[in-house]
């Protein structure tokens, strides 16, 4: 924990260091990398999932929700700016000692993030960007076992520290290659990988109160954030994305991403720890004139 | 420098997670079951002070039936009996095998037998209307209207239906004795066709904090007439099996003033309960909130007093001793 934490938090701040100390100016305008997307994207994912939500349960539920997005993305090698909606849909169960529960899930996520060129070196294959992400998640989950608590809603808020690191690895030009006896010409193409980390800074969370069930019932009141609680800071979290992007001769692109999202809302004993891997496809369109 | 960054990035990003949060808790092992179990009552329960409850000492009694190699059945024998010792039928374990209750009711003598009622005073060719079971006593003005239970919906149109028929009744009869509860919506939405005016009937107050008496700030119960309204005399009848949703009813009965509660004292259970689970998967449940009387008071979660008291022998199969008073009343 210690070590995975120092390393996350280390490297934007070497990124900002190197930064500062890089000694030459690059002519990125001449690079031949890094074409400037700017896309509208629809994504499908399939996600593993796993939710602790200690005010219920000390129990991990799992499961394998599906997950859409829909958002814009502008992509250059000086800046990136990005706004997704992302709704993650599906089952969590648990199955220990003979006692199974299962309940739904339905996740809500808009993130918006601004991130801008570093130097740290010369080699205009490779990209560095740091900025800050803005995130709000929502979940809703209902588990009949939980009674009266079956029905948690919970929103989490978080200001990240974002960083990229972007690795061009387009062919610039037709190349004569040869498999076993197989002679071909590999033609140019355009594609890169990003790998983006995400350490937040601001946690702040939306969550029911310390008794966490809603009296709202016996008051004869339809208020269903009775008793929630607001935390500004509190708890932690990380994301990170591994981008691998390929561009169509038609300017369009293709995307398949692995993403990692994991948090914990706040370090009271009744916290919320949930953790959301995805493999996702996302298709790109352009919509740079 | 940037290959040995851009591996050491992704390992970092891609390491177990498992790292990141608390150590998985689930466990069979029973003392951390019974630790847990002991330690969520003793933060989160609602009537510890009414009840006059040692937790501390409950828990050094059942303590010593621990034991590492005690079997499921066993230690969900130890821990339901905890339970019980809170005296609220609001209080469950459930497990795969077995559900843990207390039985408010079995400690009361059986006051209500619907067959009696079918026999002597409605005949088997009742009404049944929603969730009310409900019809004309024999040679008599009054009408009688059962409801076994608040899970089923109650409907305005039922009720409606139901006022309707019996608007030239002397009264009605409304007999909630061996209801269990359901959903306090339902309750609500008949007891609002009682009224003319918005009434308060009493105050509910949700703990706040793991001290006996961390309570948040008492809120009052409020209901709003529908329009719907039986402008006659009306008599409850409730008994120790009316619980949770029907002690509810039962409690807010008191303000009105065209209603009578006759029979027995309720079953209690105002307080609301949650839902939570153990290390071994297994649920649990107890109040976590208090309703109060008009005065502040939470002494009703012990149960509902009627305005007049009357017990039934069953043994005699050709009366009900409770119905019977409420029909006097309501010819008086």
């Amino acid at each position: 924990m210690k070590h995975i934490f120092s390393t996350l938090l280390l490297f934007p701040l070497l990124l900002f260091k190197l930064s500062l100390s890089g000694q030459e100016q690059v002519d990125y305008k001449n690079a031949p990398a890094f074409d400037t997307l700017s896309c509208i994207t629809i994504a499908y994912g399939q996600t593993y999932t796993a939710l602790r939500d200690f005010a219920t349960s000390p129990l991990w539920f799992t499961g394998y929700p599906g997950s859409v997005s829909i958002g814009h993305v502008y992509e250059s090698a000086q800046r990136q700016s990005n706004i997704q909606f992302n709704f993650v849909f599906g089952n969590l169960s648990k199955l220990y000692n003979g006692s199974f529960s299962e309940g739904s899930l339905q996740r809500f996520m808009v993130d918006y993030r601004e991130l801008f060129q570093i130097n740290l070196g010369n080699n205009p294959r490779w990209n560095y960007q740091l900025g800050a992400s803005i995130n709000a998640t929502a979940n809703y989950r209902v588990n009949g076992a939980f009674q009266n608590n079956r029905e948690g809603f919970d929103m989490v808020g978080t200001l990240f520290l974002s960083g990229k690191i972007g690795w061009d690895l387009s062919r610039l030009q037709p190349k004569n290659k040869k498999l076993f006896w197989f002679e071909y010409t590999a033609r140019r193409r355009t594609q890169n990988l990003d790998v983006l980390g995400h350490i937040g800074l601001i946690n702040s969370s939306y969550r029911n109160g310390y008794a966490y069930t809603s009296p709202s019932a016996v008051l004869n009141e339809d208020e269903f954030f009775k008793n929630y609680e607001f935390r500004l800071l509190g708890g932690y979290r990380f994301s990170t994305a591994i981008n691998f992007t390929y561009q169509l001769h038609n300017k369009n692109a293709l995307r398949f991403s692995y993403l990692w999202d994991a948090y914990h809302s706040h370090n009271g004993n009744e916290a919320l720890e949930m953790t959301v891997h995805t493999l996702q496809l996302a298709l790109l369109f352009n919509v740079k004139k | 420098m940037r290959y040995s960054l851009f591996i050491l990035f992704v390992l970092a990003t891609l390491a177990c997670e498992k790292q990141l949060f608390k150590p998985d808790q689930a466990s069979v092992n029973p003392q951390e079951n019974f630790n847990h179990l002991w330690e969520a009552c003793r933060d989160k329960y609602a009537y510890f002070d009414l009840k006059e409850i040692d937790w501390n000492a409950v828990r050094d009694s059942f303590q010593t039936a621990i034991h590492p190699n005690m079997s499921q059945d066993s230690l969900f024998n130890v821990l339901g009996a905890m339970l019980n010792t809170l005296k609220d039928d609001h209080t469950n374990l459930i497990s795969s095998f077995k559900t843990s209750f207390f039985g408010v009711e079995y400690n009361a003598p059986d006051n209500f037998d619907f067959r009696i009622i079918t026999d002597n005073y409605i005949g088997s060719d009742f009404v049944l209307s929603g969730a009310f079971a409900h019809n004309f006593i024999h040679n008599q003005p009054v009408g009688y209207v059962r409801l076994s239970s608040f899970g089923s919906p109650v409907t305005f149109s039922a009720i409606n239906f139901i006022f309707n028929r019996y608007a030239n009744a002397k009264g009605i009869v409304l007999d909630i004795r061996e209801n269990g509860g359901g959903a306090v919506s339902n309750a609500y939405r008949l007891l609002s066709c009682f009224i003319t005016q918005e009434t308060l009937f009493g105050y509910s107050r949700i703990k706040n904090g793991p001290e006996i008496n961390a309570f948040g700030t008492a809120e009052p119960i409020k209901l709003q007439p529908t329009g719907l309204y039986y402008n006659k005399p009306i008599v409850v009848l409730t008994d120790r099996g009316s619980y949770s949703a029907s002690s509810l009813f039962a409690l807010a009965c008191k303000a009105f003033p065209n209603v009578t509660l006759m029979g027995d004292t309720t079953g209690g259970g105002l307080g609301l309960p949650n839902g939570e689970q153990l290390p071994n998967g297994w649920t649990y449940r107890f109040s976590i909130t208090q309703t109060l009387d008009l005065n502040m008071r939470p002494d009703f979660e012990m149960g509902v007093p009627p305005d007049v008291t009357v017990r039934t022998n069953l043994e005699d199969r050709t009366q009900d001793a409770v119905l019977d008073s409420a029909v006097a009343f309501l010819l008086r």
